[in-house]
């Protein structure tokens, strides 16, 4: 196996290698969850009872079911990734459901039914990098980081205005501009959303403090992109 | 003091029922906490000003650990005082024969400076209901006799309280 090679995509059947499809834990999320969860009155109070207005949102739904799933207690969703999940499921509620704390009785029906049981590349498209985006949003150029932040901006390409600019605020924003634009368009044919979300990560760890084993892992990925081909692993330095 | 306190003593609170509504296009059930299906509207027995004022300053709020509504009479008791200590502001305001009452020392006096403290707060009770005779609720109402009497004894009050 060579450094820069796709273990992943080379382990994919020739259908998904011919239609590329965008790979994402959250599918496997999606398929823990139940297709249909009734709730009753201690559900509800249980679900929507640590919030102070006892609203009970598909959201917390999720939470609550995915925290109790074998395995997915200590799974963690960023808000992007709870809200394509959120829009698989919808709430019917029959008319006139009373909630009566007194007796503890819920009168009425709550179901909360997914109506969509694989999330498509449309949906993940729009999450993919995300959370190391937000990360940069997070990041605080210092002095001795601005080269590294060159460096980056170098590889990242179009960023000529970041490039000649001194300051640090402009560079982050260009670059997260440059990194928004990489993604909505997919220019690196990224197609794992674990993958994708490192890549803002890498960045923050490189520019931030200089850790090397990230700035190496940032620059194998951008090598691989060179073979135009989609990107679903890579062997990462630690 | 005391006796707002026992006006408040005698409130119940709403029944913890909800009727659950679905916002937010199919993505959240809320219970609206603050409609009880039943709610509850303390309502004066008697006909003094008093228990009117505590059973306007009627608050409760639901209690997620208990799962049922709760009230705090202290705060209620608390609530129609302070509504007590602001009238007298709001008397001079509308009472005083001046073109600017808030300039006045007294107004400032009854607007800022006034004291605090369980046996005062009795007097003030006192006092409030004797404004309420004839000011009316809003304290808008003149009267030819006690307006003038009124204010002499707020001066007093004043005065009073200044010295110590």
């Amino acid at each position: 196996m060579g450094v820069f090679d796709d273990k992943k995509f080379e382990e994919l059947d020739w259908i998904s290698q011919a239609t590329e499809p965008i790979d994402s834990p959250l599918n496997e999320i999606l398929g823990v969850i139940p297709d249909e969860i009734n709730i009753d009155y201690d559900l509800f109070m249980n679900m929507a009872g640590d919030n102070y207005s006892l609203d009970l949102s598909v959201d917390r739904v999720i939470l609550y079911t995915l925290r109790r799933a074998p395995g997915h207690s200590e799974t963690r969703l960023t808000w992007q990734e709870r809200d394509v999940i959120s829009r698989c499921f919808t709430i019917e509620m029959s008319e006139d459901t009373i909630l009566d704390c007194k007796a503890k009785t819920l009168t009425g029906e709550i179901k909360v039914i997914k109506i969509t049981k694989n999330l498509d590349d449309r949906d993940l498209e729009a999450i993919l990098g995300r959370e190391g985006i937000d990360q940069l949003n997070n990041m605080y150029i210092p002095n001795d980081g601005t080269s590294r932040a060159n460096d980056i901006l170098e590889l990242l390409g179009g960023c000529d205005d970041a490039l000649k600019t001194r300051s640090p605020q402009r560079k982050r924003s260009i670059m997260i501009q440059r990194m928004k634009k990489l993604f909505k368009e997919n220019e690196w044919k990224i197609k794992d959303t674990v993958l994708a979300n490192k890549v803002g990560v890498w960045i923050y760890d490189y520019v931030m403090y200089g850790n090397l084993a990230a700035y190496s892992n940032f620059c194998r990925l951008k090598v691989m992109t060179h073979k135009g081909q989609p990107i679903y692993s890579m062997e990462e330095a630690k | 003091m005391k006796l707002l306190e026992q006006y408040a003593e005698s409130f119940e609170t709403s029944d913890p029922v909800f009727r659950l509504t679905l916002d937010g296009g199919g993505w959240r059930i809320s219970p609206n906490l603050g409609h009880p299906v039943s709610r509850y509207r303390p309502q004066p027995k008697t006909d003094d000003v008093l228990e009117e004022l505590v059973c306007d300053s009627f608050t409760e709020s639901f209690s997620l650990r208990e799962q049922k509504f709760v009230i705090d009479h202290h705060q209620i008791a608390n609530s129609a005082m302070l509504e007590i200590r602001r009238s007298f502001a709001t008397f001079l305001e509308r009472q005083l024969d001046m073109s600017s009452p808030r300039q006045s020392k007294l107004y400032r006096w009854f607007y800022r400076e006034l004291p605090e403290g369980y046996d005062f707060n009795n007097d003030l009770v006192v006092l409030y209901k004797y404004l309420y005779s004839f000011a009316g609720k809003d304290m808008r109402q003149l009267h030819d006799k006690h307006t003038p009497n009124a204010i002499a004894i707020l001066k007093a009050v004043m005065e009073k309280y200044e010295q110590k």
